[in-house]
């Protein structure tokens, strides 16, 4: 399988079997966004996934990871002092700072409105790694996974069966 | 007597006035304002960048400082030390008043489902241009630890409504208000 694999590659051997072959241009049937679409700002998040989705062949899937905004939100309403994930979470780190936010509804949403068919839909926990200067940090935290499909629908075939009943 | 302030990020529209009414009107009408804004097309009294240290001639020369929705543009990382760098214009015994979004508010209503544009707008900006991107939030509880940080006294710390403009509507959003006074060194204000 051609693989499309952005963002944090230590995520890669969780959705890719061995002998998957990353490639970084057309073709490829399937995209993994680890950690990336937050990095969008808002208006270029539907366009970067519309591309996604014309590009990939039918049948092509699509896993996104993003870091979990309810997470952090419920961290921030519930504690005195906002905590380092949070932060991160919701804004991101030097260089790399967040743009667009992602509860799961919404990544769902985004993924269905250019025309995936979302077959997975979670949150887990994750590590967040992270450097603060030269230390390297890790801290719990939460991320949304969703994968979508490419199905292409007949509107014709539907119209038929349609028919036929 | 006229009052020195200094309308930090003033933007294009202040509402420094507005806020002295609020919270300190006895110096309706006596104020004297310089603006200070990193950007010279609106041509501020003072030209400056926030990132940079505040010039050495302006520290410890104004009864209050006052800074609104400039905070929230300056990454978390950057906070403290820009915040520390506007509180060093405040003479003693002078005023801050500090008005930014409330993350807090954002989250609380995205936990109750209400994921709108007025809540997105909160946590990340209008995103109109490059300057319009939020790069950090607060809470109220992390405004107090701003303020412990800056070594004032908070007097108020409450929390308001506001309408964030986007190019189709108008959102209800919520601000937090941080009004705190430099105490003078033998600790009295």
């Amino acid at each position: 399988m051609r693989a499309l694999a952005l963002g944090d590659v230590s995520q890669r051997e969780l959705y890719f079997p061995d002998g998957t072959e990353f490639v970084d241009q057309v073709p490829y049937e399937a995209v993994l966004l680890a950690s990336v679409l937050q990095t969008l700002p808002r208006d270029q998040v539907q366009k970067a996934l519309q591309r996604l989705y014309n590009d990939l062949p039918d049948g092509g899937r699509l896993i996104v990871s993003v870091p979990s905004l309810e997470a952090a939100c419920r961290d921030i309403v519930t504690k005195d002092e906002i905590s380092l994930a949070s932060y991160i979470g919701i804004y991101g780190v030097e260089g790399e700072p967040h743009m667009s936010g992602f509860t799961l509804l919404w990544l769902r949403r985004c993924l269905e409105e250019v025309g995936f068919v979302v077959v997975d839909a979670h949150t887990q926990d994750f590590k967040m790694q992270f450097t603060m200067g030269n230390i390297k940090v890790e801290e719990p935290a939460k991320q949304h996974i969703a994968i979508g499909v490419k199905r292409k629908v007949d509107a014709q075939a539907q119209i038929d069966w349609m028919e036929e009943e | 007597m006229t009052y020195k302030a200094i309308d930090i990020g003033c933007g294009t529209k202040s509402w420094i006035k507005e806020y002295i009414h609020a919270y300190i009107p006895e110096w309706d009408g006596q104020v004297e304002v310089v603006n200070l804004d990193g950007d010279e097309k609106i041509k501020p009294d003072i030209l400056h960048n926030l990132m940079e240290p505040m010039p050495e001639e302006l520290k410890g020369q104004f009864d209050l400082v006052y800074s609104a929705h400039v905070l929230e543009h300056i990454s978390w990382l950057d906070t403290v030390s820009v915040a520390m760098e506007m509180a060093s214009l405040v003479k003693e015994g002078g005023y801050m008043i500090i008005a930014v979004p409330s993350m807090e508010w954002a989250c609380k209503e995205l936990l109750r489902g209400n994921f709108n544009k007025g809540v997105m707008m909160t946590f990340y900006g209008g995103q109109e241009d490059e300057w319009l991107y939020h790069k950090s939030g607060f809470s109220k509880p992390s405004l107090e630890v701003l303020a412990q940080r800056l070594g004032m006294k908070v007097l108020s710390l409450r929390e308001s409504s506001v309408i964030l403009t986007d190019r189709d509507r108008q959102w209800n959003a919520t601000q937090h208000e941080l009004f705190m006074r430099k105490e003078k060194e033998n600790g009295s204000l």
